[in-house]
């Protein structure tokens, strides 16, 4: 019996790391691909994503849920990589120019999307869902109307022929991977980016430094229970800000990242999807909405990116067409960002409903108690 | 603590240097950037000056910044793309090799280099070049402000995750 709880138990906790795990097995198979195929591009995909999906963690520590509004640092870094291209800076210089550009924007854009989901506490992620949405029609006002009249833009390149306006398609060679061939490493047959994985390892380190800070801790504590935080004299407000200011920032170096694996940029959609697959890799990877740590990042990217890697070609093995497996791939997406939210919210629904009868016993205990006396 | 705390003048004013030091090495690192990583377009051309003073070489091969050499005849031009604005140039006429030094400007995406004239040590050997009838290059539908076409909507790279 207590065998059977305990099971129960670890594929309710696991479930979608479960899952995940049954349909990448199941797929692999049929896809064709070769399992060194496999590990290259996931290894590829690590070093691409990983920042990205690490720029989710902090939000989390504070309470503030999966940071949607990681779009806004998204934006900011494309911002940066237009005009390092219309700059014409190349190489690692290149890229760190991007994220010099960008950061001050990512910063302004952070503050405004930790005041604005200070004033929607218990909503953040809806609302940094929506304020994506919002901000995403302010950048394509930028990117579309003003880079190239209000906003010095001067190469043909990358300025519509109208004079004004930012081509739909960017091609990043200036800087094309240019951080992954900074410290490639062939080990066997597999090439690894280890610059890249520095960086996010660097990224690592600091996140576990960070919360064994003040600040940190402060965090942590907004995240356990704002009112007792507020109680205990931490400005909740402000370290809200922070943990999304935080988070916006590494969300702009990780899309510099990305963009530079990828080597090219669709200007007006690129960022539109950055927090969809950076929360549902950290999803996959077991984290909550409260509740998230290193391990599920990597677990996540792997596995998100496993099945990502085998899907188009099962999808055409066994249908006879790769768009199903495409399709797949975007309802694989959205589908565990939904399961994890409503195990979250079932899961929570249990814990209350748990207290709740713990509390009904203390409550009655003393009074039959004292009846008793 | 409770916001009407005073804050030490010496504190105060420590605090904003520091902070004005991290302004200035912000800047600095963009610089530093910027200067280090453009890119140029260095055009070699190996033909006689427009005032005949300078003859092209009739046979030589150039390598730029130890890149791979380039064969070139006289009257040839060929093209390098160089990063950052100091480069050296190592030609090698019929087994005799020189090694010269030239600077780009900031501000020029493009330049002509004379090999000719660099070896004579005539002056300007570079100079800004700017492509006369450059025909302009091929883009993906032009979205029109005056239609309500949403740019998303155009075909664009794939976003892959």
């Amino acid at each position: 019996m207590s065998g059977k709880m305990t099971f129960g138990r670890f594929f309710r906790e696991n479930a979608v790391i479960i899952i995940f795990i049954i349909i990448t097995l199941l797929a692999i198979q049929p896809s064709g691909l070769s399992l060194t195929y496999i590990v290259q591009e996931l290894i590829t995909r690590m070093g691409r994503n990983s920042f990205l999906v690490l720029a989710l963690l902090l939000p989390i520590y504070a309470g503030m849920g999966l940071n949607f509004g990681m779009t806004l640092g998204a934006m900011a870094a494309q911002i940066g990589l237009i005009f390092a291209i219309n700059y014409n800076i190349t190489g690692t210089n290149g890229l760190v120019f991007a994220v010099l550009a960008s950061t001050p924007l990512a910063i302004f854009l952070g503050w405004i999307c930790g005041i604005v989901l200070n004033m929607a506490k218990g909503r953040e992620m809806v609302t940094g869902f929506i304020l994506a949405y919002f901000m995403d029609g302010v950048y394509q006002f930028f990117v579309l109307y003003l880079m190239g009249s209000a906003v010095p833009v001067k190469s043909p390149a990358i300025l519509l022929s109208r004079g004004y306006g930012i081509r739909n398609t960017l091609n990043l060679d200036a800087v094309r991977q240019s951080l992954d061939n900074l410290l490639m490493v062939k080990v066997g047959p597999f090439s690894i980016p280890v610059a890249a994985f520095l960086v996010v390892a660097a990224l690592c380190l600091f996140i576990v430094w960070f919360k064994k800070t003040k600040l940190g801790q402060d965090m942590r504590a907004v995240g356990h229970d704002m009112h007792v935080a507020d109680s205990s004299g931490i400005p909740v407000n402000k370290t809200r800000i922070i943990a999304i200011i935080i988070s916006t920032v590494l969300a702009c170096v990780g899309q510099v990242i990305f963009l530079q694996n990828m080597g090219n940029m669709a200007t007006y959609n690129a960022h539109t999807q950055t927090a969809f697959f950076a929360v549902a890799a950290i999803l996959v990877g077991g984290a909550s909405v409260k509740k998230a740590s290193l391990a599920n990042v990597f677990i996540g990217v792997v596995l998100l990116h496993a099945l990502f890697i085998v899907t188009p070609n099962a999808g055409q093995k066994v249908f006879g067409q790769a768009q199903i497996g495409e399709y797949f791939r975007q309802f694989v997406g959205y589908g565990v960002i939904a399961l994890s939210l409503v195990l979250y919210a079932w899961r929570s629904r249990q814990e209350a409903e748990h207290a709740r009868s713990g509390l009904r016993q203390n409550t009655t205990a003393p009074a039959a108690e004292g009846g008793a006396k | 603590m409770n916001g009407t705390q005073t804050i030490d003048p010496k504190l105060k004013t420590r605090r904003l240097a520091v902070r004005a030091g991290l302004l200035v090495v912000y800047v600095a690192l963009m610089c530093v950037a910027f200067i280090f990583g453009k890119g140029h377009t260095v055009l070699l051309d190996n033909k006689d000056s427009q005032d005949g003073t300078v003859k092209a070489i009739e046979s030589m091969t150039v390598s730029v910044n130890g890149g791979e050499p380039i064969e070139f005849m006289g009257g040839d031009r060929d093209m390098a793309k160089v990063r950052a604005q100091w480069h050296t140039i190592k030609v090698d006429i019929n087994g005799q090799v020189v090694e010269k030094k030239f600077t780009v400007p900031l501000g020029a995406d493009m330049v002509l280099l004379s090999i000719p004239k660099l070896l004579a040590g005539v002056e300007p050997a570079v100079v800004p070049f700017i492509p006369a009838d450059e025909p302009p290059a091929p883009e993906e539908p032009v979205v029109d402000p005056s239609t309500t076409v949403d740019p998303a909507a155009a075909p664009a790279a794939p976003a892959a995750p």
